[in-house]
């Protein structure tokens, strides 16, 4: 394993996630900060964060867009660089990346990155049109096609390929909704039965309701600082050890693949030829569950078991709470909420309580190294990042 | 065939639709083939790139019945999208039409269809769509 770190994390905030009417992108944002301020007290925003780099994924939900220094000024930072990183689904994950770059680069000492969403505002047919814009213009949004459809269209490749069933597709979101019961600040804190599951209504056969992530108001943050001074802020900071960014053709049709995702296979390699590890040393992973066969091919792709065998792991509760790699601990994007440009920073979030131990009832045992798989669109930007608890 | 020797574009794409003839890129120098028109070939980055046309025939390799549709959809759900390998060897994403959801399955043979675009505003192209043969 590497000892030197990419970049180390010293603080950390999550907004509640759910409908939260009444408030703007902004305010969500201005919530997920305070929690990251309060976790850092030795931190002063406005002498210290040189930087702020947030992912948001579409302007058209709140007719916002311009979203770097309106964030920047609403959690009070000096006139620093603010950006707006966008990826679809993958926005803050690639904020993240962003903000390691710069870090790493020896430009700044201390980033805040993070991202946001609001959504549930407006109907779910317009929530449907401005998500379908991640997907090519004229060769998949002309013909009708949606992101459910989308994943629709690689589960019955997997499907077809491997005798995936409508079961384990469905045992997924179970488990998902499992551990977000556990998770305070989860848009759903309901179980869900696999019967429940399978007879939900179709939304794009064969995934159904239960089958896809939640539409979610929410923001997240992380603070980012070089691996030397992180001390100065935290007693425990989490260190960055890898970090893997790939591309993918936008037009599902022309990948390599239907039943896996390439780009994730690639950042992954990346992240952990990095990091020095192997997927037999993460201990726990937050992967991006936009739909129930997502992380199916989220097992595969990171290589947590072979090609085709993701509908067998989640069968034998691999990859439970106190499974052998607990996934999505937080109730992932199935029940925690998926607001789209917050999800990759959120599922940091989720990994550094975890790896501090303050993640109470869902906590993962003895947890050291953790991975994140953060997917924009259909699979056309994968991100994963490896980080390991500082001893 | 003088529009063979345009340069690919997705605009061209389209408007060889409106004539009704379903254009793929060849890239001469490794054999790859696409759909979407480019300049550049994806797989081995030369730009020795040419139209070809399809004669519109192939097999459905996945396949969605998609029961909550975007906006200009709202009033065809549930509907059947696909991807189509065309005999030629490229693929396509499409709507299938004519076949019912319970009826359809992976491997059907499918030929491509035509029709005038309706929406009286940018972009104006015809539109391309596949049926059982
Ligand atoms: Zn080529």
């Amino acid at each position: 394993m590497k000892l030197k770190p990419l970049a180390s994390i010293v603080s950390f905030g999550l907004s509640k996630f759910g409908k939260r009417e009444g408030l703007y992108s902004r305010e969500l944002f201005y919530e997920a900060a305070q929690e990251a301020f309060e976790r850092a007290p030795n931190l002063d925003p406005r002498r210290d964060v040189q930087a702020l780099f947030i992912g948001q994924m579409s302007e058209y939900f709140e007719h916002q867009g311009h979203m770097g220094p309106l964030a920047a000024d609403w959690v009070g930072l000096e006139r620093v660089p603010a950006v707006r990183v966008e990826n679809a689904c993958a926005s803050s994950g690639v904020a993240l990346r962003c903000g390691l770059l710069a870090v790493k680069s020896g430009l700044y000492d201390v980033v805040m990155v993070g991202g946001v969403e609001k959504m549930t505002h407006i109907p779910t047919i317009n929530n449907v049109e401005i998500l379908t814009l991640a997907s090519d213009n004229p060769f998949e949004q002309w013909n009708g096609v949606t992101f459910p459809g989308l994943y629709a269209l690689m589960a019955v490749a997997h499907m077809e390929r491997y005798g995936t069933t409508e079961e384990q597709l469905g045992m997924v979101a179970v488990k998902n909704h499992r551990n977000g019961s556990l998770n305070p600040k989860a848009h759903m804190q309901k179980q869900v039965t696999l019967e429940e599951v399978l007879s939900s209504k179709p939304v794009s056969w064969p995934l159904k309701l239960y089958d896809c992530s939640l539409i979610t108001d929410g923001a997240s943050c992380v603070i980012l600082t070089r691996p030397d001074i992180a001390r100065k802020f935290t007693d425990t900071p989490i260190d960055i050890l890898g970090s893997g960014q790939a591309y993918d053709r936008l037009p599902l049709s022309e990948r390599e693949s239907l039943h896996s995702i390439p780009a994730a296979k690639l950042a992954c390699r990346e992240a952990y030829q990095m990091a020095g590890i192997t997927a037999a040393d993460v201990d726990l992973a937050e992967v991006h569950d936009c739909f129930t066969i997502a992380e199916i091919m989220a097992y595969e792709d990171l290589g947590f078991c072979g090609e085709g065998e993701g509908g067998k792991l989640i069968e034998e509760g691999v990859t439970e709470l106190d499974g052998n790699i607990p996934v999505n601990p937080s109730g992932g994007l199935k029940a925690k909420g998926h607001p789209v440009g917050a999800t990759g920073a959120a599922q940091v979030y989720e990994i550094c309580l975890q790896l501090i131990g303050e993640a109470g009832p869902r906590q993962v045992k003895d947890a050291e190294v953790a991975l994140t798989h953060n997917v924009g669109g259909s699979g056309a930007t994968s991100v994963v990042h490896i980080f390991r608890r500082r001893g | 065939m003088e529009s063979l020797e345009e340069k690919p574009t997705v605009e061209g794409f389209y408007k060889h639709c409106d004539r009704g003839e379903l254009m793929f890129v060849e890239c001469l120098s490794c054999g790859s083939k696409f759909a979407a028109p480019k300049a550049i070939c994806g797989r081995c980055g030369s730009k020795n790139v040419k139209w070809r046309m399809s004669k519109g025939v192939g097999k459905l390799i996945t396949y969605t019945v998609i029961h909550v549709p975007p906006l200009q959809f709202k009033d065809q759900a549930p509907y059947v999208v696909g991807i189509v390998e065309l005999r030629e060897g490229f693929k396509l994403l499409s709507l299938i039409r004519d076949v019912e959801p319970k009826n359809i399955q992976v491997g059907m043979e499918l030929k491509v269809g035509f029709e005038k675009s309706n929406r009286g505003e940018w972009p104006y192209w015809g539109r391309y769509f596949f049926t059982p043969l």
